[in-house]
């Protein structure tokens, strides 16, 4: 992970949802962190409903924040207008979601559907990037071909050509390999690391799925609507030539120095309400509250 | 939208692959713009033709003598120096046609040429005939038929056109010889002249008048021998000239005391007209008609006021005509039409339908535009991922808006361009440049539904909530305004009379609308209510269906759009039949009054004295009385005076004829005798029971002292809207003054009767006439047929909608029903439950709309037709009153819920074979 002070890539900073349906108030993002570098692969966990797919929205520009601040190359998310909005989804991002039906249109052709964005953003040049993108993809027999005559992974496949259509700086993906089985999506996750390897896109790939977030160099866990902590996978080649992975777990320590500890520690030392800290040269303690402990057993 | 239209991956492509995807979809929007919008492009382009022919008929129907535009001068062209001096010199150069009839014809010509143009295109060639003093032309044996026959000499330039001889020549000038005769004073000159004249073969025959026979008419100032030299025969008998000329083709025979008299015309040749009016005396009068035909065969309804406005004012200016009556000018004179009158009636039958059928269309138009958003509805339900994709695609609401106009463009606009571009085709009729608009505005509809579909981007969860917020204020406040405007037009409709505006109201033409809306309404808010209720108190007993498809249909969306078809086709469905019950009804009673009996015979020359015996004679004739009118007459009472029309008949016999007719007073039964000496009458509009005046009546106006001693509204087939007096004969004739001969015969008859034998034997000059002919033969004529048709092919249109919106909401609600039953399927209801539902999704909003429907259909009657002159079709005199025929009613009804049913049960089978919902796409987020 790189916190340096130039401007990150994606970079989320206190971000807040709010959505309000007949008079309840639901906070989806409670003051979401994010930073994430230009050309990063980065996967984003969760249970269901921490604001995972509502970070997504935001950050593809089809929802909008409630409050704190959203950039992503250089756009901001809570000032955008319509005008600004449209050239961010024409040209800075690239979707793809878990349903082929959002991605796909079932009555365009796999080279229809690559056409589309392009259509939009009136690019030309379509057709030659077209093949380009579905022979990058590996899917350029299914060229003439409508999406109910492939099978899930050239669907999915076919979707991350759509989204890189218009040659965006951000790929967001949504579960992608949500409905498919562990072979196929292995390949779907493979395109996606191809495609970030070879054309430089940032990525970020919201995921339940081990297979995609064990392969990610960062992981990062949303919990209750923050990113409670982050997973960084190095591999050093050690003295003996030897490839060593490293996995490093990290909480994510926000600008007013708010801390959120992981479950499991929390549940270990049954920490509750207060905690005792020590500032020491190198590290911060932490201490169950024992002067409540002794009350409570007196 | 500027996207660029590449061959392989272009925008063009993708639409028409959108386009193709959902064909079904696009296919019903299709179908249904060119249906509504043929319906609004056909309704007044028909609806003109029928004015149009309905005002064509009219004119053409009418006798030329009453059509054409007539004017009827003292005089003659005028009779120069020449035309006397010819009498005695046979030397000079003759007078030629020209000589003699140029000035005048011209000056008529001109009239034509300052017509405006309307009236200039429907006005013929003029004519102009001078007719002389009748000439009494006796035979020289005694004629077995005719006491005395007259001749009525006419000069008419262009007779030619109108005649083609049989026999012999044309008349040509008199020729003349002046014989010296001596008298006290030594010797006078006496002409001895010949005037040839041409008689139609029917003439001839009758007045038995050979070719060259002579008959002679004595002057003073000579003896003219009218010579016969041609016998013609008319170029075409039906031709108009023969009424102006009336008995030109056949002697006008009539009855007086001392036996029949004949009148005929025959022609003398034109440019004689001068000379044989000096001839024949000079101080008698010449009489000249000038005339232009109107032939309305290529009138146009909607030319009809402006001709009316035209020939009034033609008529209020007076034209010279270059005339002479003894050697003085005639003055400048007017021209007089009953086309005028002729028009105003159709104009007046025009402005009936007109607002009739509107209040009948208005509820259709309505619905068929309900019908198309809801088929748009199809195509926009397939169109939302598509939306929602491109969207997050980065397409700008303008991009996507200009896709889905194109394609409204496509299934909408160009369907209704070419529906009113057919119709117009089909019935070309001039209507106004509104009749094209309308009829392609509809194609409106789907644009906007599709463009109404995109919603900006970045809409955010608040801003939706406040536009729900917005909806729902604003469909309050619609309800409210649309309920109180319906309930102000229903006050300003009953507080306002009869409109004699000529104009269609368009107060009378939007009520009925109203009125539907706002039951819609009621029905919409109250029916989730009225299910709320039933369901609550079905919860405890009730079977899962009940339970579930009442709950479902009481707290789910009502659609609107089935209601408002449905409510509208009822009403509309009861509104026509009990309109025309009312129309068939005031006919029957207006026939009634019209013709008074059962049968009715009349003869313009009076019954002979054993009519009512031959009429009882006749098998089938059951009583039988002669009705004298003694015409229009001054009635004395006191110091006022009055014009009353005097009725006299065997008033006990008169009795028992109209003894069943409707409206037919009851009469005292003394009313034979006199009362000292005065004759007792049954009065109608004139004097008070008691009152004793005088009527004018006799050859000498003599004073008959009457007295009333009933009163009475009307008297079928003998009073007409005038004041009049009923006396009985035997009363009358004891004050010694007589009667004129009856010239109607009333019959009350039993079964069937020989008319045609019975006329025969009364030897009426027409057909007999009952009221059901009567009413038949109205009834098939004009607007009233037409009217009757139109309503059912509204009623049949208003059917079909209902039933295409029933079948299009069902399939609107198939996917969430779908949703519905697999719920209930994972529960264990079976196939034929899970039908049930089906039928509780539309079953009480049907029986609602059933109920509101009907009793609007029976409300509106009262309430518009009050301000609908119904006259035009009734051939009344008064308007008729609102008449149910409940059968009629029920079978309207039944006919519509029975169509309806049909074609949803149709639709419901085809759709449940070809899965509709799937062909249609419905739904399609969740596949």
């Amino acid at each position: 992970m790189t916190v340096t002070g130039e401007r990150a890539h994606i970079e989320c900073e206190d971000l807040v949802r709010i959505f309000t349906a007949k008079g309840v108030e639901v906070q989806a993002l409670q003051g979401l962190n994010l930073r994430v570098d230009r050309s990063d692969l980065v996967a984003i966990v969760g249970a269901s409903g921490s604001g995972k797919s509502t970070l997504l929205n935001i950050l593809s520009g089809l929802d909008t924040p409630s409050a704190g601040s959203a950039r992503v190359a250089g756009h901001d998310l809570l000032s955008m207008r319509r005008r600004e909005r449209a050239r961010y989804q024409r040209h800075v991002v690239g979707f793809v979601w878990q349903q082929t039906a959002r991605n796909l249109l079932p009555y365009l052709t796999a080279a229809e559907n690559v056409a589309l964005p392009m259509v939009i953003a009136r690019r030309s040049g379509r057709s030659e990037r077209v093949d380009h993108l579905l022979d990058v993809l590996g899917v350029s027999h299914t060229k003439d071909r409508r999406p109910a005559e492939l099978s899930g992974g050239e669907q999915q496949r076919i979707s991350i050509a759509v989204a890189l259509a218009n040659e965006p700086e951000v790929i967001l993906a949504d579960e992608p390999t949500g409905e498919l089985d562990e072979q196929t999506s292995g390949n779907v996750f493979e395109a996606i690391r191809h495609v970030n390897v070879e054309l430089g896109v940032t990525v970020v790939v919201v995921t339940h799925d081990p297979l995609v977030s064990e392969h990610v160099r960062r992981t990062v866990q949303i919990r209750d609507g923050r990113t409670s902590t982050e997973v960084v996978r190095r591999s050093e080649v050690d003295e003996h030539g030897a490839e060593q992975h490293h996995v490093e777990e990290f909480a994510v320590l926000d600008r007013v120095g708010r801390l959120q500890l992981p479950d499991d520690f929390v549940r270990a030392l049954d920490l509750r309400e207060r905690v005792r800290l020590r500032l020491e040269q190198d590290h911060v303690g932490i201490w169950p509250d024992g002067s409540r402990r002794n009350g409570d057993d007196g | 939208m500027k996207m660029q239209l590449t061959k392989r991956h272009g925008a063009a492509r993708i639409l028409i692959r959108q386009a193709v995807a959902s064909r079904g979809a696009g296919l019903v929007v299709i179908l249904t713009a060119l249906l509504v919008a043929g319906m609004f492009a056909l309704w007044p382009r028909v609806e003109e033709r029928l004015f149009t022919e309905n005002a064509r008929d009219a004119m053409a129907q009418s006798s030329a003598m009453m059509r054409d535009l007539v004017m009827v001068a003292a005089g003659g062209p005028p009779v120069g120096e020449q035309a006397i001096e010819a009498v005695f010199d046979s030397e000079r150069p003759a007078l030629t046609v020209d000589d003699v009839w140029g000035a005048s014809q011209e000056s008529v010509l001109e009239a034509q040429q300052d017509m405006p143009g309307l009236l200039r295109r429907v006005t013929g060639g003029p004519r102009m005939v001078a007719a002389l003093d009748p000439v009494t032309t006796p035979s020289e044996q005694p004629h077995p038929e005719f006491v005395e026959m007259n001749t009525h000499l006419l000069a008419d330039p262009d007779y030619a056109e109108s005649v083609s001889f049989v026999e012999g020549t044309a008349p040509g000038f008199p020729e003349t010889t002046a014989q010296a005769e001596p008298d006290e004073h030594g010797s006078v000159t006496k002409l001895d002249v010949t005037v040839e004249i041409a008689l139609s073969a029917g003439v001839a025959q009758r007045y038995a008048w050979q070719i060259g026979e002579a008959r002679t008419v004595y002057t003073p100032q000579a003896e003219v021998h009218l010579e016969l030299t041609g016998v013609f025969e008319a170029v075409d008998p039906d031709d108009g000239y023969w009424l102006h000329v009336s008995s030109a083709l056949e002697p006008l025979v009539a009855l007086t005391d001392p036996g029949l008299v004949a009148d005929a015309h025959g022609f003398i040749s034109p440019e004689a007209i001068g000379t044989v009016w000096w001839i024949l005396g000079g101080g008698s009068t010449q009489v000249t008609r000038v005339w232009f035909p109107i032939d309305a065969s290529t009138l146009h309804a909607n030319e009809v006021p402006a001709l009316i406005a035209e020939l009034r004012a033609f008529n209020a200016a007076a034209h010279p005509m270059l005339l002479e009556a003894n050697h003085v000018s005639v003055p400048a004179s007017r021209f007089a039409t009953g086309s005028i009158d002729i028009l105003e009636n159709v104009r007046a039958e025009r402005d009936s339908a007109v607002a009739l059928t509107a209040m009948v269309v208005v509820g259709p138009a309505a619905v068929g535009l309900a019908v198309l958003a809801l088929a748009s509805k199809l195509v926009v339900g397939r169109r939302r991922r598509m939306i929602a994709t491109m969207s997050a695609r980065g397409a700008s609401a303008g991009q996507l808006r200009a896709v889905l106009a194109v394609e409204g463009v496509l299934l909408g606009l160009v369907p209704t361009v070419a529906a009113t571009v057919a119709a117009a085709r089909l019935v070309d009729e001039p209507v106004g440049r509104g009749w094209w608009l309308v009829p392609i505005a509809v194609g409106l509809v789907p644009i906007a539904m599709f463009v109404g579909a995109v919603r900006p981007a970045g809409t955010t969860a608040r801003r939706f909530a406040a536009a729900a917020r917005l909806r729902g204020w604003v469909r309050r406040t619609t309800d409210v305004l649309v309920v109180g405007c319906a309930a102000v037009a229903v006050i300003l409709l009953r507080r306002r009379g009869l409109d004699s505006g000529t104009d269609v109201d368009p107060l009378l033409v939007a009520t009925p609308l109203l009125v539907m809306v706002a039951a819609c309404i009621v029905v919409l808010r109250v029916y989730p209510l009225a299910l709320r209720v039933l369901a609550r108190s079905l919860e405890p007993s009730a079977g899962t269906v009940t339970f579930v498809g009442s709950v479902r249909s009481g707290r789910e969306r009502v659609a609107a759009v089935p209601v408002l078809a449905l409510v509208a086709g009822l009403a509309i469905a009861v509104f026509t039949s009990v309109l025309l019950t009312t129309i068939e009804r005031g006919a029957e009673s207006a026939a009634w009054a019209d013709v008074g009996a059962d049968v009715r015979a009349s003869s313009a020359r009076g019954f002979a004295d054993d009519a009512v015996e031959s009429a009882l004679g006749f098998a089938g004739v059951d009583d039988a009385v002669a009705v004298t009118d003694a015409g229009t007459t001054d009635l004395f009472h006191g110091t006022t005076t009055t014009k009353v029309r005097v009725l006299a008949a065997d008033t006990s016999a008169l009795a028992s004829v109209q003894a069943d007719v409707p409206g037919a007073p009851p009469l005292p039964a003394d009313l034979s005798e006199l009362r000292d000496g005065v004759v007792p009458a049954v009065a109608g509009g004139v004097g008070a029971v008691g009152i004793v005046g005088e009527v004018v009546a006799g050859r000498h106006d003599e004073r008959v002292p009457v007295t009333v001693v009933q009163r009475a509204s009307g008297l079928p087939g003998l009073s007409q809207g005038e004041p009049w007096l009923l006396v009985d004969v035997s009363a009358w004739e004891n004050t010694g003054i007589s009667l004129e001969r009856p010239r109607i015969v009333l019959m009350r008859t039993s079964g069937e009767v020989d008319q045609a034998a019975l006329a025969a034997t009364l030897n009426t000059n027409g057909p007999l006439v009952s009221p059901p002919e009567h009413v038949e033969r109205f009834q098939n004529s004009g607007l009233a047929g037409d009217i009757r048709v139109a309503f059912m092919v509204s009623v049949a249109f208003a059917g079909l909608l209902a039933a295409a919106s029933i079948t299009l909401t069902l399939i609107l609600g198939a996917p969430a029903r779908g949703r519905l039953l697999s719920v209930l399927r994972t529960l264990g209801i079976t196939g034929r439950q899970a039908q049930g539902l089906v039928a509780w999704e539309m079953g009480p909003v049907a029986l609602l709309a059933l109920l509101f429907g009907v009793g609007l259909g029976a409300a509106v009657p009262g309430l518009v037709l009050s301000g609908v002159d119904l006259r035009p079709f009734t051939g009344g005199r008064e308007q008729p009153g609102v008449e149910f025929d409940y059968g009629l009613v029920a079978a309207a009804v039944g006919a519509f819920i029975v169509l309806v049913a049909v074609v949803v049960g149709v639709a419901a089978t085809i759709s449940g074979r070809l899965r509709l919902g799937e062909v249609l796409r419905v739904g399609e987020d969740g596949a």
